[in-house]
């Protein structure tokens, strides 16, 4: 009893701790927002804000529902049926997860160009007219959520699939048995028993959506998160652009509880210990082709094509200019920072979910997860801010109290 | 208690590390500007002098960094592109002046702070790029962009990039708020595609016939044209013609540099702009930037000097500072990116 009790206090102040260190950068954009200017306030409600949470939710809806469409469908398809290249589909259809969001926006807008390798492909064999009126305009909008869709798929494919998985196999035996057809066990069983998984993809997919600029500002969608970088970076007004986040985070707070509260008195967790794997139809011929070719879309269009256009275009760059001095140590750099922020971002989860399990205090690990809404470039600004305060009262101790002077 | 003694030793250690980086005959940089450009430069400079130059290249955020910083800063010198940078660093009090012969001899008087807290050190126009295949145009005015003869046929990135912020703000400084708006309305009306993507897109899209005509920077132009076989298309694809506001010339931005208030090596820091400012210093910028040299009599590089004589407006920059706000508010007030 002691011991666990102690286990409780360790955990519990340390992930207290560590949740507030999460939450200093969010704090220190609230002071910041605070001293902003009030009738800068009323220029954004009038202009910025109404365009932009259009944009905004226009977005977020349909890169929520397309993700959920391919994310859940070739979960399904991948876990439902048996058919040959299925043990390949399993693993690749996770690779879109690879390419960054504006990675991919960059590659399509190259790729469809009147002047890039499609049109000027058709143009050449088949007398193709530049750019018809018809031709989807990929900077828009529409073209915006069609491509974050196909890279954020993975985040719902990703749940779904482990969701799906440990459906207990009886009770999808017993829905067959009751003369569902696979659609109807699809639709009223598989479902409605991986809701709690597609909706943690999904809002990892949207979190990643409404964090994003690289790819928004590119196709020219103006969304909140880009209007807190640009009031941040061309207007050089901090303290607006710390509103813009602040409001935006609020919205996000609020998505947070109604998604919990629809789901609080829901239990899904599967109450047969270790059952059997669903079993998966065999499928041949025909439909076993069709299948393949249907896992192969969303891998094809989150990867396969800009992928190739990559290797093209770095050979090209390769041939015109050889290797860059810089990219060796951009390399290294990202290896590290990449490691390192894995390392303290495992450590600290395992403490905020330890602390959750053990004193049942859930509360931290929510807020702790807010700031992952929050562009990261504004993240770094308010973290700056409130280390920068810190790395001051320690230099100040040091030089006043102990005679050690520091930069 | 043996872990925080541990943990003390590893702060002092990490302090002495820090401050050791500010030794004798070293300047620090803190850049916005791109490592391939300013690399060369520095490594002249370091040739020339012996003063080791430590260059922290930033993207974003140098104005709240090196005021965080605070006086524990260890910049030295800051070197931006686009002249609002300079002037946030100016009114934040991060500068400090410089009264230097050597500068102020170098730089004409427009192009530095009367005070001698920031100095310009290359310069770029905003320049109209013209289908060589489908517009025989020879000249233009920013007034006429917003003409309805342009209907469709206009490219441009986004209005809150800084590149068009200052021309816009130079609008209202000619012209007046009210007369800038309606401008800034006949321009969205003229648009071939959303305000997006970059400078170099203005030029890709006239070649894709997306566009006729479109607003970029001068030095684009050069990159593109000495660029690989796919960007000399795009740059080969347009003329440029240097546009003049009806009562003045042609809008410039700067790149340039100050020195930080707390500069822990004020003297190399001096040293670091002087030599940027040199005649040799000056020609890397045109040659290998494609910029205009602020120092007269540095020679221009042959792509940009083809676009013809550059007749700079004659609005100061310290003036255009003015309006620049009001130059971000309307282009949220049109909708000019939506």
């Amino acid at each position: 009893m002691t011991k666990n009790k102690h286990h409780f206090n360790l955990f519990t102040s340390l992930s207290g701790v560590l949740t507030l260190l999460a939450c200093l950068p969010v704090i220190a954009l609230v002071l910041t927002a605070i001293q902003g200017n009030s009738d800068i306030f009323g220029h954004l409600i009038q202009y910025v804000l109404p365009p932009t949470l259009v944009d905004t939710s226009i977005l977020l809806f349909g890169v929520g529902l397309l993700t959920i469409l391919i994310g859940t469908g070739s979960a399904w398809l991948v876990t439902a049926y048996q058919f040959r290249g299925r043990a390949f589909l399993d693993w690749a259809l996770l690779l879109p997860l690879a390419i960054p969001t504006y990675i991919i926006a960059y590659s399509y807008i190259d790729i469809l160009h009147p002047i890039g390798p499609l049109q000027s492909f058709l143009a050449a064999n088949f007398g193709w007219e530049s750019q018809p009126a018809w031709f989807p305009n990929i900077r828009s909008v529409w073209g915006c959520i069609f491509l974050l869709s196909f890279v954020l798929y993975p985040y719902v494919y990703l749940s779904t699939r482990a969701m799906f998985l440990m459906q207990s196999a009886s009770l999808i035996e017993v829905a067959r048995s009751l003369g569902l057809n696979p659609n109807q066990v699809f639709f009223r069983v598989a479902i409605p028993l991986a809701r709690p998984a597609i909706a943690v993809g999904a809002s990892l997919a949207l979190m990643e959506t409404i964090n994003d600029i690289g790819a928004t500002e590119f196709l020219g969608v103006k969304t909140l998160t880009l209007s807190i970088y640009s009031t941040w970076t061309n207007q050089s007004d901090l303290a607006s652009a710390a509103q813009i986040a602040i409001f935006m985070l609020i919205i996000i707070t609020l998505l947070v509880v109604i998604e919990r509260l629809g789901r609080r008195k829901q239990r899904y967790m599967n109450s047969a210990q270790r059952s059997r794997l669903m079993p998966a139809q065999q499928l041949s011929g025909t439909k076993a082709g069709l299948c393949l070719i249907l896992g192969l879309i969303p891998i094809s269009i989150g990867f396969l094509i800009p992928f190739i256009h990559l290797l093209v275009e770095s050979y090209k760059r390769f041939k015109y200019a050889g290797f860059s001095d810089y990219l060796l140590q951009a390399s290294i750099n990202t290896l590290f920072l990449a490691t390192v922020a894995t390392v303290i971002t495992i450590a600290i989860g395992f403490f905020i979910v330890s602390a959750a399990r053990f004193s049942q205090i859930t509360w931290f690990s929510r807020i702790a997860s807010l700031g992952y809404a929050i562009p990261g470039t504004v993240l770094a600004i308010g973290l700056m801010l409130s280390l920068g305060k810190i790395d001051h009262a320690v230099a100040d101790f040091l030089e006043f109290k102990l005679g050690i002077h520091s930069f | 208690m043996n872990q925080r003694i541990k943990l003390h030793a590893l702060s002092v250690s990490l302090i002495a590390l820090s401050s050791g980086w500010v030794n004798a005959a070293e300047v620090n940089l803190y850049t916005t500007r791109e490592p391939v450009l300013i690399q060369p430069l520095l490594d002249e400079f370091n040739q020339k002098t012996g003063i080791k130059v430590n260059t922290v290249f930033i993207k974003d955020g140098m104005l709240e960094r090196v005021k965080t910083e605070g006086r524990r800063s260890p910049a030295d010198v800051m070197l931006t592109v686009d002249f609002g940078n300079l002037v946030d660093l100016v009114e934040n009090g991060l500068t400090q002046r410089v009264n230097s012969k050597v500068l102020n001899t170098a730089i004409p008087g427009n192009l530095r702070a009367a005070n001698g807290h920031w100095y310009a050190l290359s310069m770029r126009a905003r320049a109209v790029y013209v289908s060589k295949e489908r517009t025989p145009l020879k000249a233009i005015s920013y007034e006429d962009l917003a003409n309805p003869k342009w209907k469709g046929k206009i490219c441009i990135r986004s209005g809150s990039h800084p590149y068009n912020t200052w021309l816009i703000a130079s609008y209202i400084a000619h012209h007046g708020e009210k007369a800038t708006e309606q401008w800034l309305r006949g321009i969205k009306a003229n648009l071939a595609r959303p305000a997006s993507g970059g400078d170099r897109d203005v030029a890709r899209d006239i070649l894709g016939k997306i566009c006729d005509i479109g607003v970029a920077n001068t030095y684009y132009v050069g990159t593109m044209r000495n660029g690989d076989a796919e960007q000399q298309r795009w740059g080969n694809a347009i003329n440029v013609v240097l546009p003049r506001f009806k009562n003045g010339g042609t809008h410039i931005n700067v790149s340039g540099a100050a020195v930080a208030k707390y500069a822990p090596n004020r003297k190399e820091a001096v040293q670091l702009l002087e030599f940027l400012s040199s005649d040799h210093a000056q020609a890397i910028y045109a040659q290998s930037g494609y910029e205009y040299p602020v120092k007269p009599g540095v020679k221009i590089d042959p792509i940009i000097a083809s676009f013809g004589k550059l007749n700079i407006d004659n609005v100061r920059l310290s003036e255009i500072a003015k309006y620049r706000k009001a130059a971000n508010l309307l282009v949220d007030k049109v909708q000019f990116n939506h």
